[in-house]
């Protein structure tokens, strides 16, 4: 952020930065937003003020040409919960899929009921570990989109595709031994951990693209 | 800019900002004025819906962005994509396509 407009507490564009600093805090994105628009404000003001109008005059107007904060809320609103919907969306199939995958190759191996049941059991256990592990990627990604620090979502992402890749060689070597239950729990743990890699993957390159924001913006309150 | 300009706006954003930076690369300041001043300021944008709309189409990959200084001062400029250039091109035949309707229409109708 290179300056922000500012003329007293009264300033209208002070005012309007605030009220959409609280109506975007906590939204991906709204920091990034939150210093454009406040970017926005102050190139505006200076134009209108060389055009000769008071610097009052200017905010005024400048804010006036912005629209409702409102908007500009419901606008990255929208756009975020559709993401965030198809997302769900996406990591719900995909752990169907690894389900329903595993639970057949329990099938064709020939196991009992029984077992099918239990593996189906341990995916249950492992997409819940996943869904946790998400969470806290997601937080990290949180902090970067404020902060501008390098994004920690992108090492974490390849050191779960690197864990993933040694649950599948112990699987094939637990299979080899003799170990075919192992093996297979393993291997559901190993699809379940490549998934969520390659969603953080996703997410890590969308920050990388949109870069960060200035962490002055913390003081119009932006969490 | 322009206060005594209609307060409406059509429903071709993604147009208008794939257009904007089909350009040269803008800053989100320098796409709203481009609008303005090419639009004559007809359109009456509400310009703060601009930003939201510039990061769903980052996010489309239809535009990248880059933090760059402009007049000493560090900015987040939009440059277009391929996939952008590809869309706009998309975009811009339906327009005209839907134009050259209306023109036919509203060409033979006496007021």
């Amino acid at each position: 952020m290179s300056r922000r407009p500012s003329a007293g507490r009264n300033d209208p564009t002070e005012a309007y930065l605030g009220r959409l600093a609280r109506l975007l805090a906590g939204r991906t994105g709204g920091a990034r937003v939150l210093e454009e628009i406040g970017d926005h404000l102050a190139d505006a003001r200076d134009d209108y003020v060389a055009a000769g109008l008071e610097p009052a005059e200017a905010a005024r107007r400048a804010v006036a040409d912005l629209g409702s904060e409102r908007a500009v809320a419901r606008q990255l609103g929208r756009r975020q919960h559709d993401r965030r919907r198809w997302r769900n969306i996406g990591y719900g199939m995909a752990l169907a899929a690894t389900s329903g995958g595993v639970v057949g190759l329990g099938i064709v191996a020939g196991r009992t009921i029984a077992d099918v049941r239990q593996l189906a059991h341990a995916v249950a256990v492992y997409s819940a570990t996943a869904f946790v592990g998400i969470s806290l990627l997601d937080a990290l990604r949180r902090d970067r989109a404020l902060f501008g620090r390098a994004a920690p979502a992108a090492a974490m992402s390849r050191l779960l595709a690197a864990l993933a890749g040694v649950a599948v060689v112990i699987a094939l070597i637990a299979t080899t031994v003799g170990r075919p239950a192992l093996g297979l729990d393993l291997f559901a743990v190993a699809a379940v951990w490549a998934l969520t890699a390659c969603w953080q993957r996703r997410g890590a390159r969308w920050h990388a693209q949109a870069g960060g924001a200035d962490p002055a913006l913390l003081s119009h309150g932006l969490t | 800019m322009n206060e005594s300009a209609p307060r409406r706006t059509p429903g071709h954003v993604d147009l208008l900002l794939l257009s904007a930076v089909a350009d040269g690369p803008k800053h989100g300041y320098a796409i709203a004025r481009f609008l303005d001043t090419r639009s004559g300021g007809r359109f009456g944008l509400k310009e703060g819906t601009l930003y939201p709309a510039l990061r769903r189409l980052e996010e489309g990959g239809l535009v990248s962005s880059a933090s760059t200084v402009v007049n000493g001062r560090q900015r987040h400029v939009y440059t277009i994509t391929a996939a952008g250039r590809t869309t706009l091109a998309s975009q811009r035949d339906e327009w005209q396509q839907y134009a050259a309707a209306m023109a036919g229409i509203l060409g033979g109708v006496r007021p």
